[in-house]
């Protein structure tokens, strides 16, 4: 589906671990400040196309990519692209929460910041700045009145549904662009679930955001596009009400309707 | 009851304990754990008995704390001082090296990895030839504390990256994959993420490395000429007032009062091991409690 000035536009994207093809000729155009969902059978390589995204992909020892994925208009395969400088502007969340063991709370918020030099917060490291992009940042997933009184405790006494969504205010932090969102839920309860997906309605407007999700309830709660993956191939990708009501493939129908998957 | 009778009563077959393999086991696995405690009892036992047979273990004691306690706190001292200085050198050789190893593949890694691995496994008198060699004769360090220092680290290092590697290794991708997908460098995650998170891992080699290098004698011998008696003093200190060299030289004088002497300078050996171990073991559980939250 061609549409104007969209965030990211992918063009004939494959993906190779070794000799084994996980993604082929992968086109489809993703809108901006919308959330565009990813769904498909486990293994379709729904993930390694959202890594492809922040080349994430390539830093698998063996992993290969061919085709084209431009950010507003830009490759950000060319050669004079920085993949640290493109990952501050693709943000991501994993599947795992993966907080910084070591780190705080706070530090955990402002670890983006710091990884890529003190320099990047305003005004320097100073703790007044610092503050404020704390409190911001868990503010915007909810997690502030939580966690405000034990900011320096440790990241890992916090329970998974808190830890993913810190995680997610630690990708903000950096304030990216575009969020890529790897079955965010998929190690949380349906409490905690709901809270992300709450967040995920509170983000749209100000992100563009990607999300690979293994639940059709979810895609359908949450998205405005849907993709369908199947075998390393794009099946279908149609506005989510459309593909839900009344999916143009077979296949999908049959997924979407749990006759396999 | 008989096998036969507890097998019908419950049906659900023998419960483990009675079974003949696993008990041996467990007992194989007793005795192997108790054969350092074994091995550590008998070595005490030995020193006290010699220590008992001493003519006047009043002469002894007085003996030390008159002016045998300068030769031998002195030694304790000049052990500590060679022991930091080589850690001092090895550390960040041993880290690097293991950083290295763990990083991207490149052609040669495994060769270098496996290099590394049989250097823990050398006999220390082959490193004293090499200090020999190298650092003594080749680059005119002569038989100083420097040169000693050097060797000792060349011993050591090999225990601090083989433990570092592994360290690093149990380091989850996750961490990593976080630290590259919020814009970091390689540098940038190895030096905030990994080895923050490796810490542990890598302080307990070089615990092992303390210890190893603190009661090592045989590399000193030839580093610090003691064959010839040569050895250089400098400002640094002098390599051969340690610890393990000292209860060598008293050991090989033919006095009893020597003998002595010895049997005290190990019992500080011994003593100052296990302080430092347990220091150190102690240090590592509050960094593991702390991990656990």
């Amino acid at each position: 589906m061609e549409i104007m000035d969209p965030k990211l536009r992918i063009r004939d994207l494959s993906a190779w671990y070794g000799e084994r093809q996980v993604l082929e000729r992968i086109s489809f155009d993703v809108p901006a400040a919308r959330i565009t969902a990813i769904i498909g059978p486990s293994g379709c390589g729904k993930s390694t196309f959202i890594r492809c995204i922040n080349r994430m992909h390539e830093l698998v020892a063996e992993a290969r990519v061919r085709g084209r994925v431009e950010l507003d208009g830009h490759d950000v395969y060319s050669a004079t692209v920085a993949p640290e400088r493109l990952r501050r502007r693709v943000g991501m969340v994993f599947q795992k929460p993966n907080p910084f063991p070591t780190m705080s709370i706070r530090d955990n918020v402002l670890a983006g910041l710091r990884l890529t030099g003190g320099g990047a917060l305003r005004g320097g490291d100073g703790d007044v700045d610092g503050d404020g992009v704390v409190e911001q940042a868990l503010r915007a997933v909810a997690l502030w009145d939580e966690v405000r009184d034990r900011l320096h405790r440790r990241a890992d006494t916090l329970s998974a549904g808190q830890q993913q969504r810190l995680c997610i205010a630690r990708a903000l932090a950096v304030e990216p662009e575009v969020l890529l969102m790897d079955e965010p839920c998929a190690s949380l309860d349906p409490i905690a679930t709901a809270r992300v997906e709450d967040l995920l309605g509170d983000l749209r407007s100000r992100y563009t955001i990607v999300i690979v999700t293994h639940n059709m309830q979810q895609a359908a709660r949450v998205s405005d596009r849907t993709g369908f993956f199947l075998e390393g191939r794009l099946v279908e990708f149609e506005d989510t009400d459309i593909m839900f009501t009344s999916p143009g493939d077979r296949r999908t129908e049959d997924y979407i309707t749990g006759r396999f998957g | 009851m008989t096998r036969a009778e507890l097998r019908r009563s419950t049906g659900l077959g023998l419960p483990p304990r009675r079974q003949f393999r696993g008990r041996l086991f467990a007992v194989g696995c007793l005795l192997a754990s108790l054969l350092p405690v074994v091995v550590g009892a008998l070595l005490l036992g030995a020193l006290l008995r010699q220590g008992a047979q001493m003519d006047e273990p009043q002469a002894l004691i007085q003996r030390l704390a008159a002016s045998g306690a300068d030769g031998l706190l002195g030694s304790v001292a000049g052990s500590l001082w060679l022991v930091s200085l080589s850690i001092f050198i090895a550390m960040p050789l041993g880290v690097g090296a293991a950083v290295h190893l763990e990083g991207p593949r490149r052609t040669g890694r495994s060769l270098l990895a496996l290099n590394m691995a049989s250097l823990a496994a050398v006999p220390s008198v082959l490193y004293g030839i090499v200090g020999l060699e190298l650092f003594v004769r080749a680059l005119h360090l002569g038989h100083s504390l420097v040169a000693a220092a050097m060797t000792l680290a060349l011993l050591v290092m090999p225990i601090v990256a083989v433990a570092a590697r592994a360290a690093l290794r149990a380091v989850p991708d996750e961490l990593r994959e976080a630290g590259y997908a919020l814009g970091a460098t390689r540098w940038q995650v190895t030096r905030q993420v990994v080895l923050p998170a490796a810490l542990p891992g890598i302080f307990s080699g070089v615990i092992l490395a303390i210890a190893r290098a603190f009661g090592e004698a045989a590399p000193l011998l030839l580093v610090a000429g003691l064959a010839v008696s040569s050895s250089e003093s400098t400002t640094l200190g002098d390599p051969e007032h340690v610890l393990p060299l000292h209860v060598f030289e008293l050991l090989a004088r033919p006095h009893e009062a020597a003998q002595a002497d010895a049997i005290a300078g190990v019992v500080v050996l011994l003593g100052t091991l296990m302080v430092l171990s347990t220091w150190a073991t102690r240090l590592r559980h509050r960094h593991e409690r702390r991990r656990d939250g």
